[in-house]
């Protein structure tokens, strides 16, 4: 046989394999394919699923959670609705007004910084946040029960209020002088007190839900830090 | 042509194969008995591979070309001469199938063996060593090959080994280019010479002599050492092989005798052999060592010979039909046949196995070429199998997944048809979960920062006697960060520190601590959850304390009025109180103020 021979047929064997391999591959490349299609479609399924079950779950838990809490719920909006979970210088203003009328003070002098968003994930919800004022409180007094009226004052008309510093101090004791001077304007300033605390409070996202709780506004005061100076009449 | 070895060494080993059906006996010339073929001791072997294949057998005198099918032999053919006529009918018949591989045996006289000797190096090297012999002695372009013999067994333990080629003389030079240019794949050229040694064992075993190797040590009592194998054939006349041990040793050519009548040619072949035995005796042969006799030729002539003279153990006279039985070849002798050349040639062709294999330069490439064919073939085939299974695997795999993917689905509808159903119930039942949840979780977190519990405040003033007074009231929260951790208890979770007056009391150190202890009494058992100390004394009490001179009189320290101050720390966190300052020569301050035993 000559060599020329042998080398068409071998060429032309190859070839055949070749076709061969191509022919027979394609199906089982396709085969392989159509099986990590449908690992992969199996796969995103049962994801799928898994994450509705997940979502029922979760879903079913927040329902028993929320019918537990409803009547919580219906505390914190009557709360809420009396103003006590809303952090406004214009409230304070009007607690401040009517510890004035109730008790005597003397320089009594009450600054509240801005409202902001509490920091911490905790306090902040899709639908709701908590936001906090820092309110630091110096007065004069006859007495250390009338300064801890107002802190119980504070504590009826705010939810949360968390001190921070509290110091009542005597600077006068009971004498003569001081006893003349309350015969005369019926106060002496025997107590001083400074108080520090952290006034916080519930916000809405939603604008429209926001409406009871937000702000009001104030066009009288507009600067950041709000100065309600209470002299004694 | 005839040729002869060397001498060769001893041989330890008689390696002598077959049943001898009778004993040996008497030397050379004594009568021994004749063994006649028997159609009853044919076993039924295959010594012929399957697949189709042509076989073209040369000698001098001519060629036939046979076309075998397995072990059926389709047709034969003859010519005297590679005349261009001639030769078209052998293409012409090579043409029918051109897949068929072409086996060439010779027959001729255009043989060429010599016998040389290597040093005794590596078995591994030694082939290559022969084959760079070759190429030096014979040339490349030669024809060649060879056959290794055993090594010497005393001595250098020399290897010995035949170099084999063949001479290219006119007739064969154009047979060869014949073959080269057929179509058909040569398979190799066989010499049938050489390939007489798988003859006789073949036939051997069809007529059910053991082909046991026999012991190493010594000859084996009942085995001839040597064999006469005797062929009258068409192409190259009357073949003579001798074999020692069973490997040839040497070989004769007779020329035919004409149109001689049977006892003329019984007679050329009993005076040929009887020159060969002569040939034998001086390279060692001895009728003790017995000696086998085969013949094949027509049954006039197998008629007339006699062999008894020889001195043979056993003698064996087939005609070439005997010869196709008992080799299995079917076909390829008809009962009066008076020739081997076909019978003998198909069997080379079909044997498995081959003594020498010769191949011209460019056949080599072209079977080279053909191997990888082969192979390519076998990679393919395997390739497929493979991919076949993968694929069938993989199909297996992709229906399960598949079906799986309907199941998967009801599940996931399921779930979100449950999904939709809370949600709406949950749409209608006119509860806001996220709005109720969020809110409750955020009041809860901010309606824990309250601190400040005033009943605590009062009960603290109440807690402590009338005679002393309270100058200060603070209260820090011990909490340090900005925001507190989720439902933490901040409830009074702060230092509260209360600076003391004692007005009421006689200015003594011990007044002053029996006053103070009181108070740190009454506290303590007020608010027993709380860590309470005296975080600051007056200083005359650490004083009293310092070194200097001792006196026995116990003298009572004034203190003055404005110092009669002390300030009492109330905390629920001890790490808060622990650093509390203490008297500056290590005392505690309830230690100072002798609610303890002093440690010193």
């Amino acid at each position: 046989m000559k060599i020329g021979t042998i080398r068409k047929a071998l060429l032309k064997q190859t070839v055949v394999v070749i076709v061969v391999l191509a022919i027979v591959s394609a199906p089982v490349f396709y085969v392989d394919y159509m099986y990590d299609d449908y690992l992969a479609k199996g796969k995103n399924i049962e994801t799928e699923g898994n994450a509705i079950a997940s979502k029922v779950s979760i879903l079913l838990s927040e329902y028993e959670n929320a019918n537990s809490k409803l009547s919580d719920y219906n505390l914190v909006k009557e709360k809420q609705e009396q103003k006590m979970l809303t952090v406004s210088k214009s409230i304070l203003r009007d607690v401040v007004a009517a510890i004035r009328k109730k008790y005597s003070f003397d320089k009594f002098d009450v600054e509240m910084s801005d409202v902001k968003p509490k920091v911490g994930g905790q306090y902040n919800k899709p639908q709701f946040f908590a936001e906090e004022s820092n309110v630091t409180v110096k007065l004069n007094s006859m007495s250390d029960e009338d300064v801890f009226f107002l802190i119980q004052s504070f504590q009826n008309a705010f939810s949360s209020i968390k001190f921070t510093s509290v110091k009542i101090s005597r600077d006068h004791d009971l004498d003569k002088n001081s006893l003349l001077a309350i015969r005369n304007s019926c106060f002496s300033p025997l107590v001083s007190a400074d108080i520090a605390f952290t006034w916080s409070g519930l916000q809405s996202v939603k604008k429209d839900d926001a409406v009871p709780l937000m702000e009001e506004k104030d066009d009288k005061n507009q600067e950041r830090r709000v100065r309600v100076r209470l002299d004694r009449k | 042509m005839a040729f002869s070895l060397k001498n060769r060494t001893k041989q330890k080993n008689a390696d002598t194969a077959g049943e001898v059906n009778s004993p040996l006996s008497g030397g050379f010339g004594a009568k021994k008995p004749i063994k006649n073929f028997s159609p009853q001791n044919i076993k039924k072997r295959k010594f012929v591979k399957s697949g189709k294949r042509h076989s073209l057998i040369i000698g001098d005198d001519g060629a036939i070309l046979i076309y075998s099918d397995g072990a059926e032999v389709k047709t034969r053919q003859f010519i005297a001469s590679p005349s261009p006529e001639n030769l078209k009918e052998f293409e012409a018949v090579l043409a029918k199938n051109v897949k068929a591989p072409l086996f060439v045996i010779i027959d001729s006289m255009d043989q060429s063996f010599i016998q040389q000797s290597l040093p005794p190096i590596s078995s591994l090297g030694v082939k290559k060593l022969i084959n760079r012999r070759l190429d030096r002695d014979l040339g490349k372009d030669t024809i060649k090959g060879y056959i290794l013999l055993e090594r010497e067994s005393s001595g250098r333990r020399d290897w010995n080994f035949l170099m084999v080629s063949l001479e290219k003389s006119p007739q064969l030079s154009v047979w060869l280019d014949f073959i080269e240019s057929a179509n058909n794949r040569l398979a190799g050229i066989f010499l049938l010479s050489v390939e007489s040694e798988n003859i006789i064992k073949n036939l051997d075993m069809a007529m059910g002599r053991s082909i046991k190797k026999p012991k190493k040590s010594g000859a084996v009592q009942g085995f001839s050492k040597w064999k006469i194998f005797v062929s009258n054939n068409k192409v190259g006349g009357f073949r003579q092989v001798i074999l020692k041990d069973g490997r040839i040793i040497f070989t004769r050519l007779g020329q035919a005798v004409g149109d001689s009548t049977a006892e003329v040619v019984a007679g050329h072949i009993e005076q040929e052999m009887t020159s060969t035995v002569e040939y034998m005796k001086r390279l060692g042969f001895n009728p003790q060592q017995g000696l086998d006799v085969y013949v094949i030729a027509s049954a006039d002539i197998n008629a007339q010979l006699d062999v008894s003279r020889m001195s043979a153990d056993n003698v064996y006279k087939f005609t070439p039909f005997e010869v196709s039985q008992l080799l299995g070849v079917n076909g390829a002798a008809q009962i009066n046949d008076q020739f081997g050349d076909v019978v003998l040639s198909a069997s080379i062709a079909g044997n498995s196995k081959h003594r020498l294999v010769l191949f011209p330069q460019q056949a080599l490439r072209v079977n080279n070429l053909y191997n990888i064919m082969v192979y390519q073939r076998g990679l393919a085939g395997l390739a497929v199998l493979v991919m076949l299974g993968y694929g069938g695997v993989q199909g297996f795999g992709a229906w399960q997944a598949y079906s799986s993917l309907e199941d998967l689905n009801q599940r996931k509808i399921s779930q979100q048809n449950r999904l939709d159903k809370i949600n709406d119930d949950i749409k209608n039942g006119g509860v806001d979960v996220v709005k109720i949840n969020e809110m409750s979780a955020l009041y809860d977190l901010v309606i824990k920062e309250n601190n400040f519990e005033l009943p605590f405040f009062m009960s603290l003033r109440a807690a402590i006697i009338s005679a002393v007074s309270i100058k200060e009231i603070s209260f820090v929260t011990d909490d340090t960060k900005a925001q507190p951790a989720p439902n933490s208890a901040q409830n009074n979770n702060g230092t509260i520190n209360l600076v003391l007056r004692f007005p009421e009391i006689s200015s003594t150190d011990e007044a002053f601590t029996s006053v103070a202890r009181k108070v740190l009494k009454d506290v303590r058992a007020a608010f027993p959850d709380y860590k309470v100390i005296y975080t600051k004394l007056p200083d005359v009490l650490n004083k009293q304390n310092e070194g200097g001179k001792i006196d026995d009189k116990v003298e009572l320290i004034k203190i003055a009025p404005e110092q009669l101050e002390a300030t009492l720390s109330i905390s629920k966190n001890d790490e808060k109180l622990k650093g509390s300052p203490d008297s500056t020569n290590g005392l505690s301050t309830d230690e100072l103020i002798g609610l303890r035993r002093r440690s010193k």
